[in-house]
C-alpha cells in the first residue's frame, strides 16, 4: 500500500508539475540528439548538465537527467541502423540487421521497431526498478559495517568478473580509482594523503569536475586525436545520410516479438543490475538469445528480430543499473555515478536509507524513468521524421567546441571555484590517455566512489568484529555477499574454460 | 608496430613508478592510514607488471600512434592550460571565447566567421544563465 502511495507521489511530481514535464521531455530529446551523434553519448552530456540542475529542485533535475539517459540509449539506434556507425556503445548490435535493413529500404521500419522495443524494455525496467529497489534497500537497512565492506567487496568482484576486456586493465582501472579517493584527509586519523601541500587537495578529488573532464573533455581530446583519419565524421555523414520517416511494426510483428521482448528485458533487468556488467554484455547476451530462439532465420542479414532483442535489452539496462545505486548507494556504471553527483549537489545521498529519508525524490527518479520511457515514442518519432537527418549532418568541430565550453563553465559551477577547472582539465587529460590504453572508466569511477566507503566500513568492521575476521563467517549476509563474489571472480576463469573448449 | 608495443610497455611503466610512489609515501602514514595506500601502491606495481607481460604476449599493441594526431592533441592541452592561466587574468567571458575560437579553429573548421560567432553565442548564453538565473559568481573583468 505504501508503495503504491509512493508510486503515486512520484509520478504526480513529474506528470502534474508541468516544469518537470517538460524538463523529462527536453532531457529526452536532448539525449536522443547526443545518443544518435556518434563520439557523443549519455555521460557526457549527463555531465555538462549536472552543474545547470544546481538552481533546480532534486525532482526537476533527476527529470532531466533520467531524460538524457533513456534518450540517448535509444537515440544510439538512429546512427546505427542510418549509418552503420553506433551512436553509442549500447548500439553496436542493432547495426548488424538494422543498417541491412536500411539499405533494403527499411529504414523507417527498423527505427520504429527500435523505438517500440525501447519503450517496451524501459517500462519493464521503471517497474522492476520501482518493486526491486524498496525491497533492497529495507534489506540493506539490516547492513551493519562488515556487510557494507562485504557488499563493496562484492561490487569491485563483479566489476572485475563482468567486465569485458583484459582483466588486468579492469583491476588496474579500480586500483586508479581507489588511489583517487585516498586523496585528501583521511577518514580515520585525520591525516593529510597524497595532497604535495596543494590546499584544493585537502577535500579530496571533487566528483563532478572529474567526471566532467573524464566524459566531457576526455573525449573531446579523444575526438581531436582522431583527426588525422582524411574525411571528418561529418563529411561521411553527408554522404551517406537520407530522409527517412519512421514507421511503425503490425499487429502480427509485435505479437512475434512479444517472447524476444520478455526474454530481452529478463536479460537487460538482471545484467543492469550487476554493478559493472553494462549495457553491452545485455546487447550481446540478448542478440545471442534470440538467435538461440529463432533459428529459423538468418541474422545480420536485415532481421526485424535482430533490432527488436539488442533495443530491448539496452533500454531494459537503463531502469535497472540504478537498483544498485538507489538501494546500496553503489553506482553500478558511469550513468549512475553521474547520478549520485547530481544528488550530492543537493545534499542527498543514495543508499538504503534514500527511500526513507528522500523517499519522494527516489519515487520521483523511479516515475521519470517510467515517463521517459513512455516518451520515448513521440519524441523518437518527432527527432527521426523532422531532426534526425540534420542533426547527423551537424559539424562536429563547431560542436566539440561548444561542449568544450559547457564543461568548462559547468566544472566551475559546481564549487564556485577556478581548481574545479583545473581538476576537469587535469582528468580531461587523464581520461584521454587511459581511453587510448583501453583502460575502462566504469571500474575506475566505481572505486573512486565505494573507496572511501571501503576504508570506512573496513576501520569500522575491525572494531565490530574486534580484529577478527572471521568473525565474518559468522554473518548471513556476509557470507552470501562474499560467496556471490566468489562467484563473480569465477566468470573469468568460466569464460577461459568455456574459449578454450570451443578452440580445441 | 614496435613504436606501439614501445608505449605500452612505457604505459605499464609508468603506472609500475606510480604505483611504487604510492607504495613509499604511504609507508610514512600512521597506523591505519597507511592501510589502504600500501594495497594500492602494491596491487598497481603487480597489476602493472602483469598488463605488461600480456602486452609482451599478444601479436597486436591495444594503441595505434600513427592514428593518434599529436600535434592537435598538444594544441588542445596547451590551449586548455593558458585557459587555465587566463581564466582569472581576463575574465571568465573573453577567455572562454578564446578557448572555442582555438578549439573550432584547431578542429580545421575553416569558416572562420562561423568559428568566432557559434563560441561567443554559446559564452554569452551560458554566462546569462550561469551568472545571472543561477547567480554563479564567474569572475568578469570590467564588472
Amino acid at each position: 500500500m505504501q508503495m503504491l502511495l509512493n508510486w503515486g507521489i512520484g509520478l504526480s511530481n513529474v506528470f502534474l508539475t508541468p516544469t518537470n514535464l517538460l524538463l523529462l521531455l527536453v532531457g529526452t530529446l536532448l539525449g536522443m540528439i547526443v545518443g544518435a551523434l556518434p563520439g557523443l553519448n549519455s555521460p557526457i552530456a549527463m555531465s555538462i548538465m549536472i552543474p545547470l540542475t544546481y538552481g533546480m529542485d532534486p525532482g526537476a533535475a533527476l527529470c532531466i537527467l533520467a531524460g538524457i539517459y533513456t534518450g540517448s540509449t535509444c537515440g544510439g539506434s538512429v546512427s546505427s541502423i542510418l549509418l552503420e556507425v553506433p551512436g553509442t556503445g549500447a548500439a553496436v548490435v542493432t547495426a548488424f540487421d538494422g543498417h541491412q535493413m536500411y539499405k533494403e529500404g527499411k529504414g523507417g521500419l527498423a527505427l520504429g521497431i527500435s523505438a517500440v522495443s525501447s519503450v517496451v524494455g524501459g517500462i519493464i525496467a521503471a517497474i522492476v526498478l520501482g518493486a526491486c529497489a524498496p525491497f533492497v534497500a529495507a534489506q540493506a537497512l539490516k547492513f551493519g559495517a562488515p556487510e557494507y565492506l562485504m557488499l563493496s567487496v562484492m561490487g569491485f568482484a563483479s566489476v572485475i568478473g563482468m567486465s569485458n576486456g583484459r582483466m588486468s586493465k579492469n583491476i588496474m582501472a579500480m586500483l586508479i580509482g581507489l588511489l583517487i579517493s585516498v586523496i585528501g584527509i583521511s577518514p580515520q586519523g585525520g591525516i593529510k594523503r597524497f595532497t604535495f601541500g596543494t590546499h584544493a587537495l585537502l577535500e579530496g578529488i571533487p566528483l563532478v569536475p572529474m567526471l566532467i573532464g573524464m566524459f566531457g573533455i576526455g573525449a573531446i581530446i579523444s575526438t581531436i586525436s582522431d583527426m588525422k583519419l582524411g574525411k571528418t565524421a561529418s563529411e561521411v555523414v553527408k554522404q551517406t545520410v537520407q530522409r527517412v520517416k519512421m514507421q511503425y511494426p503490425d499487429k502480427e510483428m509485435i505479437k512475434s516479438f512479444l517472447p524476444i521482448w520478455a526474454q530481452s528485458s529478463v536479460i537487460g533487468n538482471v545484467v543492469g543490475a550487476i554493478p559493472g556488467a553494462g549495457m553491452t554484455v545485455a546487447i550481446f547476451m540478448a542478440y545471442d538469445q534470440v538467435k538461440r530462439y529463432r533459428t529459423d532465420l538468418e541474422f545480420g542479414t536485415g532481421v526485424p528480430e535482430g533490432v527488436a532483442a539488442p533495443e530491448c535489452a539496452n533500454n531494459a539496462v537503463v531502469g535497472s543499473s540504478m537498483i544498485p545505486l538507489l538501494a546500496l548507494g553503489v553506482p553500478g556504471n558511469p550513468a549512475s555515478s553521474l547520478f549520485l553527483g547530481a544528488l550530492l549537489i543537493h545534499g542527498l545521498r543514495t543508499g538504503p536509507k534514500f527511500f526513507v529519508e528522500s523517499a519522494d525524490v527516489a519515487y520521483t527518479l523511479i516515475a521519470a524513468f517510467f515517463t521517459a520511457s513512455i516518451a520515448l515514442l513521440p519524441v523518437m518519432h518527432i527527432f527521426v521524421n523532422y531532426m534526425a537527418t540534420y542533426v547527423l549532418r551537424l559539424r562536429y568541430e563547431v560542436l566539440n567546441g561548444l561542449i568544450l565550453i559547457l564543461c568548462v563553465t559547468g566544472a566551475f559551477a559546481t564549487g564556485n571555484n577556478d581548481s574545479y577547472i583545473v581538476f576537469a582539465i587535469v582528468f580531461g587529460v587523464i581520461g584521454f590517455v587511459l581511453k587510448k590504453f583501453h583502460i575502462p572508466f566504469g571500474p575506475l569511477v566505481l572505486a573512486t566512489v565505494l573507496g572511501s566507503m571501503l576504508e570506512s566500513y573496513y576501520i569500522q568492521s575491525m572494531v565490530t568484529l574486534r580484529g577478527n575476521f572471521s568473525g565474518m563467517l559468522q554473518r548471513p549476509i556476509c557470507v552470501g555477499l562474499l560467496l556471490l563474489s566468489v562467484f563473480f571472480l569465477l566468470m573469468p576463469l568460466k569464460r577461459f574454460l568455456k574459449k578454450k573448449k570451443g578452440g580445441v | 608496430m614496435k613504436k606501439n608495443k614501445y608505449a605500452e610497455y612505457i604505459f605499464s611503466l609508468v603506472l609500475m613508478i606510480i604505483g611504487a610512489a604510492v607504495l613509499i609515501i604511504g609507508k610514512d602514514f600512521r597506523g591505519n592510514d597507511k592501510y589502504f595506500p600500501s594495497i594500492i601502491g602494491a596491487g598497481m606495481v603487480i597489476t602493472a607488471i602483469w598488463m605488461a607481460w600480456e602486452d609482451r604476449k599478444q601479436d597486436k599493441a591495444c594503441i595505434d600512434l600513427t592514428k593518434i594526431n599529436f600535434a592537435a592533441v598538444g594544441i588542445t592541452i596547451v590551449a586548455l592550460a593558458a585557459y587555465m592561466a587566463l581564466f582569472r587574468l581576463i575574465g571568465y567571458v573573453l577567455s572562454t571565447i578564446l578557448l572555442g575560437i582555438s578549439i573550432i579553429l584547431g578542429l580545421r573548421y575553416n569558416n572562420v566567421k562561423g568559428a568566432i560567432l557559434w563560441p561567443t553565442l554559446m559564452v554569452l548564453v551560458v554566462f546569462v544563465i550561469f551568472r545571472i538565473l543561477l547567480k554563479v559568481p564567474l569572475p568578469v573583468l570590467f564588472l
